[in-house]
């Protein structure tokens, strides 16, 4: 049974990570690409899981992941911790999906040393509701972020006008979210759909948000 | 008409919306524009070319633009059941329409292909996986004991 890569990747496509584990250690050439399949984008429903996740994470196999998704762990509030993001996130250095919504214990000065090392590789970028995001870190979102699509801000507290103005030349950007941002007013807002280039991104300001 | 060319030489007439099926042959087509010689298909033998045309043929009013939105979409949900009666054969002959199917171009077979393989996969042991699929675990007996094992318990938490 020999296949290329790629044909292996649509086979795996359609199996849990639970049948993948099973593949990966039938023989070393399964585990290869089981393995790839597993890590592109891990699930992790659970805090417990996220942190035995994180435990146990090499550099080789971070060096796999490409979608980061926290949005449906369980508990992330409370027991997703900011030391444990900074460990392993910097490591994924093939990530542009990362979504961190509603983990509160992330700060500024972690969000800096994510963003230093990955930011620029990203494409998708989520922190909505992490309540804790200040100036510092929006500023580190507008320096280390230079090719993001999508950012979904909603819910933080840093973002200002002086923010817009900065994103707002990321010629790459299709959407922004900014809803529930207390500092953004709306000049700030008519000041970028009025500076943007063709075809600019579209601004989210309603308070409708269906990722809360 | 156009006509096709298996690697051992057997040539097949076939419906130009049927041969179309294939993005590869669609594409050859285009290139060249109308013409009587065969198109040569040195990585697919008669006998795989023979079942391919079949579900093409069966497949030829099937809608052909946006097949790759439609697919992500369905990757999860079931194969049909002519698709699944089409798929039991045996698993050298499954394996060689999944490479026509790649080498082809037909996105909506090779899905079908990967997804009979999956559904193999599906709910077996590592040991039911070798057999099923004639694998020797070539796990050195150290990696056997601690590597894979040590690996695995933490990709076993994120399946519970």
């Amino acid at each position: 049974m020999i296949f290329p890569a790629e044909i292996w990747r649509l086979i795996f496509a359609n199996l849990s990570p639970h049948s993948l584990t099973q593949c990966a250690r039938a023989s070393k050439h399964l585990n290869i690409f089981a393995t790839y399949s597993l890590y592109t984008s891990p699930v992790l429903p659970t805090a417990q899981q996220f942190h035995t996740f994180a435990e146990r994470l090499t550099t080789k196999n971070a060096a796999l992941i490409e979608v980061l998704d926290f949005s449906n762990t369980a508990s992330r509030w409370s027991l997703v911790y900011q030391k444990q993001l900074i460990e392993i996130i910097p490591k994924c250095c093939s990530i542009r999906h990362l979504d961190l919504d509603i983990c509160t214990d992330l700060r500024d000065d972690g969000l800096e040393i994510i963003l230093k090392t990955i930011g620029s590789n990203l494409k998708f970028l989520s922190l909505c509701s992490c309540n804790r995001i200040m100036d510092a870190g929006i500023n580190s979102i507008a320096n280390y972020c230079t090719n993001l699509r999508v950012l979904n801000l909603s819910g933080t507290n840093g973002c200002d006008d002086v923010f817009l103005l900065v994103t707002a030349r990321n010629p790459n950007l299709e959407s922004v979210n900014i809803a529930y941002c207390p500092h953004i007013t709306e000049v700030g807002v008519r000041v970028e759909e009025s500076d943007v280039a063709m075809p600019g991104p579209e601004w989210e300001t309603e308070s409708e948000d269906e990722d809360i | 008409m156009v006509q096709l060319l298996s690697s051992d030489n057997e040539t097949f007439t076939v419906d130009k919306q049927v041969a179309e099926r294939s993005i590869l042959i669609k594409n050859m087509l285009e290139d060249v524009g109308e013409s009587d010689a065969p198109i040569p298909l040195p990585n697919v033998t008669a006998k795989i070319l023979k079942k391919v045309i079949d579900w093409c043929e069966h497949h030829r009013g099937d809608p052909v633009s946006q097949q790759e939105e439609i697919n992500d979409r369905k990757r999860l949900t079931e194969i049909d059941e002519w698709d699944q009666k089409f798929m039991e054969v045996d698993q050298e002959t499954l394996f060689e329409i999944i490479l026509a199917a790649n080498y082809l171009d037909i996105k909506p077979l090779l899905d079908i292909g990967c997804k009979t393989v999956a559904n193999m996969i599906k709910g077996k042991s590592p040991e039911e996986i070798r057999r099923t699929f004639n694998i020797v675990n070539d796990f050195t007996p150290e990696v056997r004991q601690f590597g894979i094992i040590s690996h695995c318990y933490f990709l076993a938490m994120l399946s519970t």
